[in-house]
């Protein structure tokens, strides 16, 4: 059963399903050989609806989006550099910006910024 | 590493913590006011709001270096989890295992002895987040939720579910605000043109796009994350357990938080923080490169194709840590390999849980299912062809 569940939730897997989805979008309008896959998907589909009903073993707390936060001096910058031309992929090579809680790996660096010393009180009067 | 501690402990001793009127021990909460009750006069009182009496409150801006409440200190490992009260009203000794109580009863005189020093092994939190959903509500909601996932529930689970046996808990959790500066850079594309060319039988959709440097800094205020400071609970694998079942529940009303007095804790358990803020100072910054992303993610909204973060960078100028307890009502299972929880938020109520399957009925089902849709589509290709 897990290893069903890891095997579906695969990137490989999510990547196949995607081709096939595509086959099923573009592909010829006599049949084919998506047809036979109606069987093996829907009965899949139908152990994973079930077993994640069941189990939620996909839900968190999406802190990320539910946490008050505040953005301030926000600062963009948006250069164009370049085109591609005659791509199959429908978004660029490793895209990432819809997984924020997945880290850049050694793109991903923290400073900590140490206390600045306390200021000599200015201004205090005994009175 | 730590810059400042805010003093949060109540200056009560170990012992007898008392009704403020009547001057009896016999006080607990009551969720339905989330206010203190003596059993003795029904006086009904609540503990100061943490984050005023305490100045958690203050601009999240002006935070500098590492503050933490003292109830969030270090955990020492030699620090015992047991404790020896003596009680104030006849002189015994009384000894408390503050791992699983903040309270014993004193087996002589029968008053109720609490545990008010914040303790170098976690126990004590700076403050808490009282119950607010009864017991018979949060049963009502588990068995509600269970009722809606029987058919393929494992029968052995269906027969031995008894959800008048959920304990009210009170987990640790660290809440944690940040003052800090994002950077991030990457690539991002706008499409320009699509098509689609035939080859054979085949079609293949082409795309071309501009390519643009992307690059967002910001400064980010966070306030109020929760994490998890039982080392067991932050654990989150859904292969090895359900703990992703009680972060679920989140988000709680933190702000409504009080400061600790071990009476809210009477009649419920608690489970003792053994993680502290060297230990989670990575996950800390983790949390908020997230809620960073999160929030520059809707500033890219003209790249359709998307966007390649390939560097992010967080500066913390500033970050206060405050040892708090939420309430969660817990029905836990153990099926022989996994415990399997079912949690109400003891706040909200949002109920999320996990129910063993029967897979001797959802495989076969399954299994069916995929035979009829492969006949079904063989049948259409066959006259489709």
């Amino acid at each position: 059963m897990y290893l069903m569940h890891s095997l579906l939730t695969h990137p490989f897997a999510v990547q196949l399903l995607s081709y096939l989805q595509d086959d099923y979008m573009y592909g010829s309008e006599e049949g084919g050989p998506w047809l036979w896959l109606l069987g093996p998907l829907g009965g899949t589909g139908f152990f994973m609806w079930v077993f994640l009903r069941y189990r939620n073993t996909d839900k968190r707390h999406a802190f990320e989006r539910e946490t008050a936060n505040e953005v301030l001096d926000l600062k963009v910058y948006d250069q164009k550099t370049g085109e591609v031309t005659g791509t199959t992929d429908a978004h660029i090579r490793g895209r990432n910006s819809n997984s924020p809680r997945t880290r850049l790996g050694s793109g991903s660096t923290v400073t900590i910024l140490a206390p600045e010393p306390p200021q000599p009180s200015q201004g205090q009067s005994e009175d | 590493m730590v810059d400042h501690i805010v003093d949060t402990s109540s200056g009560k001793a170990d012992g007898l913590d008392k009704c403020p009127k009547c001057g009896s021990t016999e006080v607990s909460l009551r969720p339905q006011t989330g206010m203190l009750i003596c059993h003795f006069c029904r006086h009904e009182w609540a503990e100061a709001a943490i984050e005023q009496t305490f100045g958690f409150d203050s601009a999240v801006g002006d935070l500098r270096g590492t503050v933490i409440a003292s109830g969030a200190g270090a955990i020492q490992e030699s620090a015992e989890d047991v404790l020896t009260l003596k009680c104030q009203a006849c002189g015994a000794a009384v000894v408390v295992n503050t791992s699983e109580a903040l309270q014993a009863r004193c087996h002589w005189c029968r008053q109720t002895l609490s545990v008010n020093e914040q303790m170098s092994n976690g126990a004590v939190p700076d403050g808490l987040l009282p119950f607010s959903i009864a017991k018979d509500d949060a049963i009502a909601r588990i068995t509600a939720f269970v009722k809606r996932r029987r058919f393929f529930a494992h029968p052995k689970f269906v027969r031995e579910f008894a959800p008048s046996e959920v304990l009210g808990v009170y987990m640790p959790y660290f809440l944690l605000d940040a003052n800090s500066h994002a950077d991030l850079t990457g690539f991002g594309e706008i499409q320009t043109r699509s098509y689609t060319r035939k080859s054979g039988d085949s079609e293949t959709t082409y795309y071309d796009a501009d390519v643009y440097q992307v690059a967002r800094s910001f400064d980010l205020h966070v306030d109020d994350v929760l994490l998890e400071s039982s080392g067991e609970r932050a654990d989150i694998d859904w292969q090895r357990n359900t703990n992703n079942i009680i972060n679920a529940i989140q988000p709680f009303d933190v702000k409504a938080a009080v400061a600790y007095n071990a009476n809210y804790l009477r009649g419920f358990t608690s489970e003792k923080r053994d993680l502290d803020v060297a230990g989670l100072t990575a996950e800390a910054h983790n949390r908020v490169l997230s809620i960073a992303r999160s929030r520059a993610g809707e500033t890219i909204s003209k790249y359709g194709r998307g966007v390649r973060w390939e560097t992010e960078h967080l500066t913390v100028k500033g970050t206060r840590w405050v040892a708090i307890y939420v309430p969660v009502w817990v029905y836990s299972y153990f099926d022989g390999r996994l415990t399997h929880f079912v949690a109400v938020n003891g706040r909200t109520g949002e109920t999320m849980g996990s129910v063993p399957i029967r897979y001797g009925r959802l495989i076969p089902i399954a299994a069916v299912i995929g035979i009829v849709g492969t006949v079904v589509g063989g049948f259409l290709d066959f006259f489709m062809a």
